[in-house]
């Protein structure tokens, strides 16, 4: 348990440019076990990228990323996934000419491999459907499923990994409301069951509802990082979001 | 319970479907004695084993390759120079073939499997004009066109090389079943499906796709000195990009990604053509004409090859049952 007291994730003077755009500034933040920290910020503002370089899609240019006691900046992604961090991403990605359930198999598969017909996997693919409300479509194809059950299967993906740190990239995006509580829900659900979360959401009621901690980013740099009840009274924030009063 | 043994029954129904087709073709030198028909054959084995091969590149990892001549080529000329120039045993020659193959498809597949689609594609098709360029320039040990002659036989007559065939063709089938339906196989699917999505579960595509490769480049390099075995004679004429196309042909015509399609597409482009010699008498130079219009074809009518279109058909006919 003693690993529990330090921070799951710490980013440190992280630094990414394109080109000469800055995406990601000097930035430094650490998640703590078991919390839902919410990544705020307008567009632009490096959200994605963060998940991308935590995740190794892209290689930081400075700065590190320590993930419990292992060092994963700049570390292939696959080997970033084993080690526990599993992702959504914002725009809906599954392989989309396979049943869900194949697309769940396809996630585990790396972790389970030989072990993949045995009672105790059905038995957690079966869990992780329930759990996503995905059970009575497992034998449809990905691509046939509706918006809302798409992102689901994302997050069913990503759990079926057992993963210590999930990153949810704007999860609820293009969901109506009564769709967003169910999501609201899940989230829930996953952070009572252990597992830590970072999200990024636009949904102001879906980010103010689910953190626990809100960190904001404008132009790659953190502007703010406090309660939800602290950020939507901070001015600095007010101000990058809504724009100066003259 | 009851799934389970529909199930049992299922596959029991397949597997003697399965026994009966390989009996019949086992006995087909029996009623083809003409030698051109046995000889047709065994051509059409040749691109059969290739295509099932390469179909595991192709048809369950979407890399569309173009190199599958030059790993047969690795084989042939592995049987070829070992026999010839060393006096070794064909059989000998025959068991470092796939050695060579994996070898040689595993560095390959370190620089060229960086790239996709189509620059996969580009990219293996120059590779191939390479390897053609380089066997002709170093006659000395290849024998260029002109070839080596003499290779000695692992068997001696047609009718045993075609159950030789038939052998391996029936190994590399139940080897593509237990591969694509084992957790290697799903991996090789969800690279073709989406390669930038499969890491993020821990799939580390590289080293499957590098394994694949050379596991395909070494069964292809196998059929190749089996092939070389039964001509005698080798020429770098053998290896071109006009074979490597021909083999691409019998996957995408047949259906890639299925395990029947590579033997169907076989059967159309290599033994249509040579079927239809006599249909098409005097109109020799057309006959590549006919496997570029098969090709067309089936690619506008059926996306999923012939084995797709079957499928297809089944499905409408099992809906026409149901109503």
């Amino acid at each position: 348990m003693a690993r529990q007291e330090g921070p799951i994730l710490e980013i440190h003077d992280l630094c990414k440019n394109f080109g000469g755009i800055k995406a990601v500034d000097e930035l430094s933040f650490q998640v703590k076990h078991g919390e839902i920290l919410g990544l705020l910020g307008p567009n632009g503002s490096g959200k994605t990228t963060i998940f991308n370089l935590i995740t190794g899609v892209y290689e930081a240019d400075s700065g590190g990323i320590r993930f419990e006691e292992y060092d994963i900046t700049n570390q292939l992604s696959y080997k970033i996934a084993l080690k526990g961090i599993s992702r959504t991403f914002q725009a809906t990605k599954l392989f989309y000419k396979q049943t869900v359930l194949n697309n769940i198999v396809t996630a585990m598969i790396a972790r389970t491999r030989k072990k993949l017909a045995s009672q105790e996997t059905f038995q957690r693919i079966d869990n992780v459907l329930e759990f996503t409300h995905l059970e009575n479509v497992k034998h449809a194809l990905a691509s046939d499923l509706t918006h809302a059950q798409q992102r689901r299967l994302m997050v069913a993906m990503a759990l079926i990994e057992e993963p210590e740190l999930l990153l949810l990239d704007e999860i609820t995006s293009g969901m109506s409301g009564e769709e967003c509580n169910e999501m609201i829900e899940i989230a829930k659900k996953i952070r009572d069951g252990g597992i830590t979360i970072v999200l990024i959401e636009h949904n102001m009621r879906v980010a103010m509802t689910l953190s626990d901690r809100i960190l904001v980013l404008n132009f790659g740099k953190k502007i703010a990082d406090g309660t939800p009840g602290e950020i939507s009274t901070n001015e600095t924030v007010l101000e990058a979001f809504l724009g100066k009063e003259e | 319970m009851t799934r389970i043994l529909d199930l049992f029954n299922k596959k029991i129904t397949y597997l003697f479907i399965f026994i009966a087709i390989v009996i019949l073709v086992l006995m087909l030198p029996l009623y083809f004695t003409s030698a051109y028909l046995l000889r047709l054959m065994v051509t059409i084995g040749f691109s059969i084993i290739t295509a099932l091969c390469f179909n595991l590149v192709i048809g369950y990892m979407g890399y569309p390759s173009l190199s599958q001549s030059v790993f047969y080529g690795v084989g042939g000329y592995t049987m070829a120079l070992i026999t010839l120039r060393l006096g070794v045993s064909p059989w000998i020659a025959l068991i470092l073939s796939p050695l060579t193959g994996f070898a040689i498809g595993y560095l390959v597949a370190i620089p060229f499997l960086k790239l996709r689609s189509m620059f996969f594609a580009i990219g293996t098709l120059a590779f191939t004009m390479l390897v053609n360029a380089i066997l002709i320039n170093l006659h000395t040990i290849t024998g260029a066109e002109a070839g080596l002659r003499g290779i000695p036989r692992l068997v001696k007559s047609d009718t045993a090389f075609f159950y030789l065939q038939i052998v391996l063709i029936i190994l590399i089938l139940f080897g593509t079943k237990i591969l694509v339906e084992s957790y290697w196989g799903k991996i090789l699917v969800a690279i073709r499906e989406d390669e930038d999505l499969a890491p993020h579960f821990g799939i580390n595509t590289t080293k499957y796709k590098r394994l694949t490769f050379a596991l395909v480049s070494a069964f292809t390099g196998l059929a190749g000195a089996m092939f070389i075995s039964y001509q005698t004679y080798i020429s770098s004429n053998y290896f071109t990009i006009g074979s490597s196309f021909t083999i691409l042909a019998c996957t995408v015509v047949g259906g890639g990604g299925s395990l029947l399609g590579p033997i169907l597409g076989g059967l159309v482009v290599v033994g249509a053509p040579e079927l239809l010699r006599e249909v098409l008498k005097g109109m020799y130079i057309w006959r590549p004409c006919f496997v570029g219009a098969i090709l067309v074809a089936v690619i506008l009518l059926f996306p999923g090859g012939i084995y797709g279109g079957f499928q297809k058909l089944a499905g409408y006919l099992r809906k026409w049952g149901e109503k």
